[in-house]
């Protein structure tokens, strides 16, 4: 990450200073329109109810939308609540359909009823009909606002179109040609129509070797296929070959990002979300959950621990040892289980073959990484009860050789298996269709926890047995 | 995969008329993947019958160390002619991991226009803006008709990667405004271009890094970004298929930074090469769990007296080491986003991280006391009454959440304030850091309650 320029203009902020001091309202509304979506989307995030009602007055509708747009669902709907209904409902009408899709779906039944029947009739029936696609197919994200030709319009007609159209699409770029049952035939590249001369068929300057997807394809595939195959909008065909909408190369950048970073903070257990303009109360309420478990899980490593109460009586140095051997398996743990993620949503763990020879290389990296550190340990644990001057080890029997041993052993032991499991679980949640980066990361943590435990105190006590 | 077979068994037995009239059948991204998997034999043939065209396009699909083994076969002079057909930051890759006396030789060969394009573009350093432009853009003089400008579109498209844009120059190539290819299509001549171009363009510096100029891309939705010099001279511009690729490394590094793995690690690094990443930081943890040995061998008396205070140990670093790292991950994000630029934002930000660790602390606290109680009293306390213990593990834990919130925000926050990269210093050592206090606090309330008392 690096620092942010001092320099450059923070437009958020000039919004919301904007929003809070600018009185002269004509003065708010020219200036407030000369932002991009985006820029007022982040300011918004730290405004009060107020000051957002305020803005809600300010912005044109089209803009309004384009900022809705902008905003993660749950927040969509959260403000959407702000504005009466008859204007929220403007605001839907004039979103791109898919992101209104998604916040229509995202709120109760009779609420989204309700701002439903406030829309114009041939845009309400669209919203509809997208609405049934399963959410992450390419359906749900598609877009209808493409251009397409007939084959047999001559390029001077086609331009003339292209001339109307240009300002209602989402890309021109990317020219469509359908026949009469709206069939896709061809792709027309927006250079090759406007170096065309007159008399010239479409069909005679289109592409029929295109790539398509269809409606039901799930959005990761469809992403993957745009950014190998460098399209700037995606067709989307249903079952008859019919061509339904498209989805851009903006669409999919979108979602890889917002795929990526909910994955992460996932794993790491974090907020989805921003919450820097949360109240304290309510941050803590998201974060609680995940403390929640990790109090519940840790009760289970508390019981294992309970159960070799007499070997730690016996040699309380064995205690001191512990974080280390959890810190390093934990972290061997998170290293295999991160790559392992990547992979999955990457889907090169696609075949039999690439699974075992994935988990093979995980647990090979576990055990050569587990003996380096194994001996590193062995090393310095003999030394630190070696030079410790408060004879931490006693007068009994067990020597600082033979704890030193017994943490080497337990290390080297504990990676092999924390590396298995970290990238054997999140495979097998895949396959029993739970997302992995939810689930993997608290279980896995404590798993390697207990097998470190089982194995480090089991070695002790095996050790004490022999010796006394 | 039926689509790539066919290119297999084209690339592998195909006649070379078959060659070169089916290739153009496939996409170069497909046949790239192929391509590369050839060997140096049949590789050589395949090469030597493709034309140019044909190789330029698909070599803009490989990686540049792929790339550069294929043109190995190659004489200088259809290499040259490659590379001017390739995507210009592509070939420019390519020409940067080519030797010296070969790369000027290649040059030489291009003609002037190609040459001082892929030139010019070389000397950018990596992850900067410049080195993921290309200089292949429409730009048309300040003060022309609509005309003219369609002109110069119809004379440029075929051979420019993006046209949705066009880029007004004044005599000096300062960027003076930008036009929307829809925009100019529905114009009428007579009209001067000024009339219909934006002027407050959003624009990126050569020197920029190449990530903030992608997401620029990403935020404003952007296709075509122009990159600019100090002077607001235009210099190239970056396609959005270069700002997704950027954002996809991006997305790499970020689960590496998390994994503590060094982000040079690819899918097909051997098993030596990965282990050898990830041991560093391995290293590290041994080194930094030495330390917590030291600290916990201080209390060494309190342990030997008071065994069960071993079960919940794990849990006090757990708890604290996690709630940390929460709201180290929030602050640095925040930092990121500029959100903490003056001193009233950070402090209310450290105020709200400390209220956020109390508040679960509170929950935490007591929740911790009433299972541990619980546990104890299931496995029988000994000689210790099990209501003290489990009130000593819900008091540690509710001061060591709310400390640990609120050094997992204050020392980002410090370092960013000192100018260095608050995400480089914070991670293990946050945890270790936290770890510590909450161990000392648990055993230091142990020490008093129990013993002293």
């Amino acid at each position: 990450m690096r620092r942010p320029s001092l320099l450059r203009r923070n437009k958020p902020r000039e919004i919301l200073s904007l929003i809070r001091h600018e009185k002269r309202e004509r003065m708010l509304k020219s200036k407030l329109q000369k932002y991009h979506a985006y820029d007022i989307k982040e300011a918004m995030l730290s405004m009060n109810e107020d000051e957002r009602k305020r803005l809600y007055q300010f912005v044109d509708t089209p803009k309004l939308s384009s900022v809705f747009g902008h905003l993660k669902d749950e927040k969509a709907v959260d403000y959407l609540r702000e504005i009466d209904n008859r204007d929220a409902a403007h605001v839907l009408e004039n979103m791109e359909p898919d992101d209104a899709v998604d916040i229509l779906q995202e709120l109760k039944h009779d609420v989204a009823v309700s701002y439903l029947a406030l829309i114009e009739e041939k845009r309400r029936e669209h919203l509809r009909k997208l609405s049934k696609y399963k959410n992450l197919t390419a359906g749900s994200e598609m877009n209808p606002s493409y251009i397409a030709f007939s084959p047999e319009m001559d390029v001077k007609d086609a331009m003339k179109k292209l001339v109307q159209k240009a300002e209602a699409a989402e890309m021109i770029d990317t020219l469509f040609v359908v026949d009469e049952q709206h069939r896709l035939l061809g792709v027309v590249d927006l250079r090759e129509l406007i170096v065309a001369r007159h008399p010239k068929r479409i069909d005679e300057i289109m592409d029929k070797n295109f790539y398509a997807v269809h409606v039901e394809d799930s959005i990761g595939e469809v992403v993957r296929s745009i950014q190998k195959y460098d399209t700037l909008a995606m067709p989307v065909l249903n079952q008859e070959g019919t061509l339904e909408g498209i989805i851009t190369m903006y669409d999919a950048m979108d979602i890889i990002e917002e795929a990526s970073h909910d994955d992460l903070a996932k794993l790491a257990g974090l907020p989805t979300e921003d919450d820097v303009y949360e109240s304290a109360g309510k941050s803590a309420k998201h974060r609680f959950p995940w403390l929640a478990l990790l109090l519940v899980l840790n009760l289970i490593i508390s019981s294992v621990l309970a159960t070799f109460e007499e070997t730690i009586a016996a040699i309380t140095a064995l205690v001191l040892f512990q974080p280390l051997i959890f810190a390093m398996a934990g972290n061997i743990g998170t290293q295999s289980l991160a790559v392992t993620i990547l992979r999955i949503s990457r889907e090169t763990l696609d075949t039999r073959k690439n699974v075992l020879k994935h988990l093979g290389k995980e647990t090979a990296i576990g055990a050569v990484n587990g003996l380096l550190l194994g001996g590193l340990s062995f090393a310095t644990a003999w030394a630190f009860l070696t030079v410790s001057p408060m004879g931490i080890v006693g007068e009994g029997v067990v020597t600082a050789l033979d704890i030193g041993m017994v943490v080497g052993l337990s290390v080297f032991i504990s990676l092999l298996v924390s590396a298995f499991l970290a990238s054997a679980i999140p495979v097998v949640l895949t396959a029993l269709k739970v997302d992995p980066a939810v689930a993997s990361g608290p279980f896995i943590t404590t798993l390697n926890d207990i097998t470190a435990l089982v194995v480090y105190f089991g070695l002790a006590t095996a050790m004490v047995f022999a010796l006394l | 995969m039926p689509r790539k077979q066919r290119i297999y068994e084209l690339l592998k037995k195909g006649t070379p008329k078959a060659l070169q009239t089916n290739i153009l059948k496939h996409h170069p991204s497909d046949v790239a993947d192929v391509l590369h998997t050839l060997d140096g034999e049949r590789l050589e043939h395949v090469v030597k019958i493709l034309n140019h065209h044909v190789l330029g396009e698909v070599l803009s699909h490989l990686e540049p160390a792929a790339a550069e083994r294929v043109l190995r076969y190659l004489d200088d002079e259809k290499i040259a002619r490659i590379l001017s057909v390739m995507d210009a930051d592509d070939a420019v890759d390519v020409l940067k991991i080519t030797a010296e006396p070969r790369r000027e030789q290649y040059l030489n060969l291009m003609d002037e226009q190609d040459r001082d394009a892929l030139a010019s573009l070389i000397d950018y350093r990596e992850e900067t803006a410049g080195s993921i432009m290309t200089n292949e853009y429409i730009g048309v003089k300040k003060g022309i008709d609509v005309k003219d400008a369609m002109r110069t579109l119809v004379g440029n498209a075929k051979s420019t990667e993006s046209i949705q844009r066009l880029f007004v120059l004044d005599d000096n190539d300062f960027l003076v405004g930008v036009i929307e290819l829809k925009t100019l299509i529905q114009a009428r001549s007579p009209k001067v271009i000024d009339e219909l171009m934006h002027t407050e363009v959003i624009t990126v510096k050569e020197e920029d890094s190449a990530e903030s100029a992608a997401r620029t891309m990403q935020n404003y939705g952007i296709y075509l970004l122009p990159v600019v010099n100090e002077q607001n001279q235009l210099k190239g511009v970056i396609t959005m298929d270069d700002a997704a690729d950027i954002l996809d490394e991006e997305t790499d590094e970020d689960y590496a930074r998390f994994a503590n793995i060094s982000h040079e690690e690819s899918v097909r690094a051997s098993v030596w090469q990965s282990s050898l990443h990830r041991l560093p930081w391995l290293v590290l943890m041994l080194a930094l769990g030495l330390l917590i040995s030291g600290i916990i061998a201080q209390f060494e008396a309190t342990l030997e007296a008071i065994v069960v205070l071993v079960f919940f140990q794990p849990l006090i670093m757990d708890m604290a080491g996690n709630t940390g790292t929460q709201s180290l991950a929030v602050t640095v994000r925040g930092i990121s986003k500029d959100y903490y630029g003056d001193k009233a934002a950070s402090l209310k930000h450290l105020l709200k991280e400390l209220k956020v660790g109390f508040y679960n602390g509170i929950g935490i606290g007591v929740l911790s006391f009433l299972t541990s109680f619980l546990f104890l009293s299931v496995i029988g306390a000994r000689e210790h009454s099990p209501a003290i213990v489990a009130l000593i593990v819900g008091m540690s834990l509710m001061l060591s959440l709310s400390l640990s919130s609120f050094i997992g925000a204050l020392i980002p926050l410090t370092l960013y304030k000192l100018k260095a990269d608050p995400a480089v210093a914070s991670g293990p050592f946050i945890t270790t850091l936290v770890d510590i206090i909450g161990l000392v606090i648990y055993f230091m309330l142990a020490t008093i309650l129990l013993l002293s008392l």
